[in-house]
């Protein structure tokens, strides 16, 4: 019975070390990401790189979960307590300035790996959106960026029935001080968007086969102010320069002006004041509204038969309408970048190197991710990013900034404020927070 | 070990014992991060850099008391818990006396009334803001029929009411269950003997039943107002605070000062306002309550 006991022992412990060793032969490197779609596509990438390059790195890759509510928030805590939970980290665009102190820049690391020239795989204004003080500290995994989503069928029916073109150039010569003709939306100005949403409002057009003719996100959603800075930005306009603001501008009345003739003229729902992403798309896909200027991913569930069954074959989508300055479409990423105190740096660059591929881009996007990738990504989408992509000021004070501004912008939206009082107010604000 | 086991065997120490384990798991979650806010209240302390924090003094607390944007969300939390808190009161208490004596009978139904309590405040935002939607909302589609079409409920014209409605529904089986409790501890001999004296049903309430039940009126107000003061998830999924900050709690103040201003020194002063403010009802209730019981 002891002999016995003994040779028990003896097995665990030969195990146990035999545990060890085994582990020791590869480094776990852990990722962090948010659950969702991105994350189940992710997984297909990982799968395939532990399965093959992970195995000749001796490197296997684990992805940790946090919850996507509040998962920014826990994100920055933990980086800011140091943590070594996780080596590789999932900074998104307008955040990038805050977490940077607790980043590693991941440009020397693919240079000392001659990788440098992986980096072109990506568009540049992707690539500029993860870059804090010309220092690159992620790879963008998925671009978001808005399109306008609209109702081909009405659309054609306005340019090919010469009553509705007589009845619409009615309408924005009394609405907008001149006569418009009816044009394809992927050429329309903001004054053809505002156009069309007056025509196909109810109230202004009794025969409008819709309620609304458009609807726009008003909620105090910093989300929601990166869709009125594509108007800001086409008119030229700024929200930081040379470290001050330059929110308070001719371009910045002229975008808020714009707003305003929709809201003002009841063309968006009384309550859009609290919408965001899926009341947009309800009221799009319910057929009550003629359009949205909403995000990329919006797309998917408007052609769904299955989420949009009245709509699903009749939404056209275009680029964001066109101001002064042309065609400006807000452009933010999700990323991957490298936890500063990561003992792994060098493993966790290993498996980056790797997803800068176009095999391993095109496989997170076969799967439902949205890389910023030429060749891969819808080539619509590389066409929007390319041409008329732009990010905000990126700094430490990002999120502050385009928190005042969603405070200040969502009074005017609501009529609490003058467009021009609000603008003074966001640009004090913004000027402080500069200051800080 | 004989010394413990005489402590242990001594009724005088025993109960110390026995609560210790508590004391200490309290200690651990709320004295600590309590002494170690009230420290960093004194520092400037910003989310990106936690190990870089300066001494400041009492510059926190001179922030927010300059800020308006504090006080704005101090009031709104003021306003909207006295409105709701008022409301759920009569509510509850109506409730629970036209329905006693049919609820006492079918028992079973007091669990669907208490069902609005159980549901997590943010998946209550949630659910409304899918039963007020204009397009596809349950409610509007109702009212319209009914003869009340375009009421639109998440307007600044109608936000606080509605939002006030969603608390209210969620709360007031609260304050019922309390009352309804405490409606079954008032002997059914008082209130025949009241009844052959010639009491009528608003005497018996005033003489018997309203100072019966009245600290717990007070218990169940100072619990809901202490809860609907720092009032976060219901708003913030509804209506992120806004618009503007039309419907900024002071709960939601602290929060975007914490996570988007990443201000924690000053966020952290705010709460310790919040804590300040949250004395007040206690001590009033308490004092009522004490004075009561020596009564």
């Amino acid at each position: 019975m002891r002999k016995n006991y003994k040779i028990v022992l003896l097995a665990v412990l030969l195990l146990f070390v035999f545990s060890f060793l085994v582990q020791g032969q590869e480094t776990e490197v852990t990722m962090l990401y948010w659950p969702g779609p991105e994350s189940e596509a992710m997984q297909k990438v990982v799968d395939h790189y532990n399965d093959t390059q992970g195995k000749e790195d001796g490197i296997q890759v684990e992805m940790l979960q946090f919850s996507r509510q509040g998962f920014f928030d826990k994100q920055q805590t933990a980086l800011s307590a140091k943590t070594k939970s996780f080596d590789i980290a999932f900074p998104p665009t307008y955040i990038l300035g805050r977490l940077a102190p607790n980043l590693e820049p991941i440009e020397p690391y693919f240079e000392k790996n001659g990788a440098l020239d992986n980096l072109d795989i990506y568009f540049d204004s992707t690539l500029e959106a993860m870059s804090y003080n010309d220092q690159l500290y992620a790879l963008p995994t998925d671009v978001s960026f808005h399109l306008t989503f609209y109702r081909k069928d009405l659309l054609n029916e306005l340019i090919n029935n010469d009553e509705w073109t007589k009845k619409y150039g009615e309408i924005t010569e009394e609405y907008l001080g001149e006569k418009l003709q009816p044009k394809e939306a992927e050429n329309w100005t903001w004054d053809d968007y505002v156009g069309y949403s007056l025509f196909f409002t109810k109230s202004i057009n009794n025969e409008s086969p819709t309620r609304y003719g458009t609807v726009l996100q008003l909620k105090n959603l910093i989300f929601n102010v990166m869709i009125w800075d594509d108007v800001l930005f086409s008119y030229g306009g700024k929200i930081v320069e040379n470290n001050k603001s330059a929110l308070n501008s001719p371009a910045a009345e002229k975008a808020l002006d714009i707003y305003m003739k929709i809201i003002n003229n009841n063309a968006t729902p009384p309550s859009s004041i609290n919408y965001e992403f899926a009341e947009a798309n309800q009221a799009v896909s319910s057929g009550q509204s003629a359009s949205t200027i909403n995000y990329v991913a919006a797309y998917s569930s408007l052609t769904s038969q299955e989420e949009s069954p009245q709509v699903y074959d009749k939404i056209g989508r275009a680029s964001v309408p066109a101001g002064s300055e042309g065609n400006k479409v807000h452009i933010h990423n999700l990323g991957v970048g490298l936890n500063k105190h990561s003992d792994k740096k060098d493993e966790a660059s290993q498996f980056l190197i790797y997803l800068a591929t176009k095999e391993a881009m095109q496989s997170y996007y076969d799967n439902g991710g949205l890389p910023p990738v030429e060749g891969v990504i819808d080539e619509y989408y590389a066409q929007n990013i390319d041409k008329y992509g732009f990010s905000e000021y990126i700094g430490k004070e990002t999120v502050p900034i385009l928190e005042e501004m969603a405070k200040y912008l969502s009074e005017t939206w609501s009529n609490q404020t003058g467009s021009k009082e609000a603008l003074e107010k966001a640009d004090e604000a913004i000027n402080k927070l500069l200051a800080e | 070990m004989n010394f413990l086991i005489k402590i242990l065997n001594d009724e005088k120490y025993i109960k110390y014992f026995l609560i210790a384990p508590l004391i200490l798991l309290l200690l651990f979650i709320l004295g600590f991060p309590s002494i170690y806010d009230l420290v960093f209240s004194f520092f400037k302390v910003e989310l990106g850099s936690l190990d870089n924090v300066q001494y400041n003094g009492i510059k926190n607390f001179t922030e927010v008391f300059n800020d308006s944007e504090f006080w704005s969300s101090v009031e709104f939390s003021f306003k909207f818990t006295v409105t709701a808190v008022l409301l759920e009161i009569i509510l509850g208490l109506s409730i629970a006396l036209f329905f006693f004596s049919y609820l006492k009978k079918f028992k079973w139904l007091i669990s669907f009334m208490l069902l609005p309590m159980m549901t997590a405040p943010a998946l209550m935002g949630i659910m409304f803001r899918l039963l007020l939607n204009d397009f596809v909302g349950v409610i509007p589609q109702y009212l319209s029929i009914l003869g009340f079409p375009g009421i639109t409920f998440l307007t600044r014209e109608h936000v606080y009411k509605t939002l006030i409605i969603i608390d209210i529904i969620q709360w007031t089986p609260f304050v019922f269950i309390l009352v309804f409790a405490g409606l079954q501890t008032i002997s059914k001999d008082i209130i025949e003997a009241s009844k052959i004296d010639g009491a009528n049903a608003f005497q018996r309430f005033e003489s018997i039943i309203l100072p019966t039940i009245t600290p717990i009126l007070v218990t169940a107000g100072f619990f809901r107002f202490i809860d609907t003061f720092r009032i976060f998830d219901k708003i913030y999924v509804l209506t992120g605070g806004g618009p503007g900050n039309y419907t900024t709690s002071i709960s939601i103040y602290i929060y975007k000062m914490a996570f988007s201003y990443g201000n924690i020194g000053k966020s952290i002063a705010a709460s310790l306002f919040l804590l300040l403010f949250s004395l007040i009802p206690l001590y009033i209730s308490l004092k009522f309550i004490i004075r009561k019981d020596l009564d």
